[in-house]
């Protein structure tokens, strides 16, 4: 994925709260630089 | 075409962990890694953009329900490359937070933005040469072919031939007279290597890459679009390696712009001038650790995405012989000719698709690609998201067009009207057509997990395997940094 572009996933939770994390390769958090996000819709 | 995608810089992970618990009324907080954060419980169509270091750990509500997650890099700080994703499950996150000054890899670059979405070196490149073809007068056959002394058909391998090879991004082209050395004679395909490069490959993968272009990609190829123009005589493509290729965009330029990986130049059939080789060639790039001609190039990353090239050009190459050289005709419009060389590419992963059934050949059992596929579909995926997402698109229509393109009104009101041929908007969550309004169906099927299959029983159980839900399940991954089998 380049800087600016998206990929799209569908996530189909299975308890009560599902916990959902976007780290970097080596599991560590992404820097605020790198402009990390995560964007979630709901499906009907 | 892009398309073939870079070294893995980054790889961002992108977790779902659940427990198994029995479903109970919903929470407005949980615990992430000993913190505790906010329950997001969404209405359906609902959406919420996560950033920062809130990322590393969302908290959704509610069991049996099914969202879309998009995960991004927003780019303005980031440099130029390719990010591959995998969806796996890291047991946890690690303990420290890595600061900018930590990272070089996240130091500020200027000239990449989301907004501007530039092509890259290897999209103009190719842009240029698909009008060129466009705009040049076909060959003159006979003519053409009465000048070409078959001078290949003999070639053996470690001899050597003078190319001349086109090293500039520029509108007026200029050349670099290269010698290489044969490495790989093959049936379908002769294996150059520049005599500059000769180190930076291996015999054993010059072997390997000139047998999976020699009895892998060019048969794909060849089967689905035709076999193309032998101009040279010696019934067979010549796959040219050389650093001139990675010149084409030089340090600094490379590490914003992005780099060539590949081309076929339709200059080599067109013209009998001396710049021309007179023949069916491929140029590709090579590994350069050290960026010695251009941005560094790991032997692993032009592994993995030379064949991708290959096949993409070779597509570009077959198109122009069978309309320009064989039938005299103009070449392909540029955007057809584009989007059949992504169907070569398509056709490769399918080709590693078929040959590893899931879940043989993957690195993770659960993945839905084969890796070998990997660096052939990956860059599809890729653009094809760009496009949907393109900035082009009306100020801020994303994300509230995540599921435009492919959603359609329901009622019968709107469905009669769509039947007297009028498109009805969906650019936000209710669709209008003719004073008639309704709640935007999304029948999006997400291309990573079903790829157009739709209807398949592939795609259900594609769809099946893309589900998340419990800790330490990886639905899929897509890294594109292995090299494909032969």
């Amino acid at each position: 994925m380049r800087p600016g572009t998206f990929l799209t996933y569908r996530l189909r939770t299975t308890s009560a709260v599902t916990l959902l994390r976007m780290v970097a390769v080596d599991r560590s958090v992404f820097p605020e630089a790198s402009g990390a996000q995560l964007a979630i819709v709901r499906l009907p | 075409m892009s398309r073939a995608v870079l070294r893995v810089l980054l790889v961002p992970v992108l977790v779902a962990c659940g427990s198994d618990a029995t479903p109970v009324a919903p929470s407005v907080a949980a615990t992430c890694d000993g913190v505790s954060v906010a329950v997001r419980t969404l209405e359906p169509l609902e959406s919420v953009v996560v950033t920062g270091a809130d990322v590393a750990c969302v908290a959704l509500g509610g069991a049996d329900r099914e969202f879309l997650v998009v995960p991004q890099l927003t780019g303005a700080a980031l440099p130029y490359g390719g990010y591959g994703f995998r969806l796996g499950a890291p047991a946890a996150i690690a303990a420290t937070t890595r600061t900018d000054a930590a990272l070089p890899l996240f130091a500020r670059v200027d000239t990449v933005g989301a907004d501007a979405s530039p092509l890259d070196a290897q999209a103009r490149l190719d842009a240029h040469l698909r009008r060129l073809e466009a705009t040049t007068p076909p060959p003159a056959r006979v003519s053409g072919r009465a000048a070409i002394t078959p001078r290949l058909a003999g070639a053996t391998v470690d001899s050597l031939r003078r190319f001349s090879v086109l090293n500039t991004l520029a509108a007026t082209a200029a050349y670099t007279g290269v010698d290489a050395r044969l490495a790989f004679a093959g049936t379908r395909v002769l294996l150059y290597v520049d005599t500059l490069a000769t180190s930076a490959f291996t015999p054993s993968e010059l072997q390997g890459l000139g047998t999976l272009a020699d009895q892998r990609l060019t048969p794909i190829v060849t089967e689905a679009f035709g076999g193309g123009s032998d101009l040279d005589g010696n019934g067979r493509v010549i796959f040219l390696l050389t650093p001139v290729v990675n010149g084409l965009a030089p340090a600094p330029q490379c590490a914003t712009s992005g780099f060539v990986r590949g081309f076929f130049y339709s200059h080599d059939l067109a013209s009998t001038a001396s710049t021309s080789n007179r023949g069916e060639i491929f140029y590709g790039y090579v590994p350069d650790p050290a960026g010695r001609w251009g941005c560094a190039h790991s032997r692993a990353d032009v592994l993995a995405n030379l064949p991708p090239t290959f096949i993409h050009e070779l597509q570009h190459m077959v198109s122009y012989g069978e309309h320009a050289v064989e039938r005299g005709g103009e070449a392909e419009q540029p955007w057809l000719n584009e989007a059949l060389s992504h169907v070569a590419e398509e056709l490769g992963s399918l080709s590693y698709e078929s040959r590893f059934p899931a879940p043989s050949g993957r690195t993770n059992p659960a993945q839905l690609f084969p890796d070998s596929a990997g660096p052939f579909i990956t860059p599809n995926l890729l653009y094809s998201y760009r496009f949907l997402f393109s900035k082009r698109r009306p100020a801020r229509a994303p994300p509230a067009c995540w599921r435009a393109s492919r959603s359609r009104p329901t009622s019968t009101a709107c469905r009669g009207c769509r039947a007297r041929g009028s498109r009805p908007s969906c650019a936000s969550r209710a669709a209008t057509c003719d004073g008639c309004t309704d709640r935007c169906s999304t029948s999006w099927v997400s291309p990573v997990a079903c790829r157009g299959h739709s209807r398949s029983s592939r795609c259900r159980s594609s769809r099946r395997r893309a589900s998340w839900g419990r800790c330490g399940r990886a639905p899929f991954s897509r890294i594109a940094s292995v090299p494909p089998a032969p």
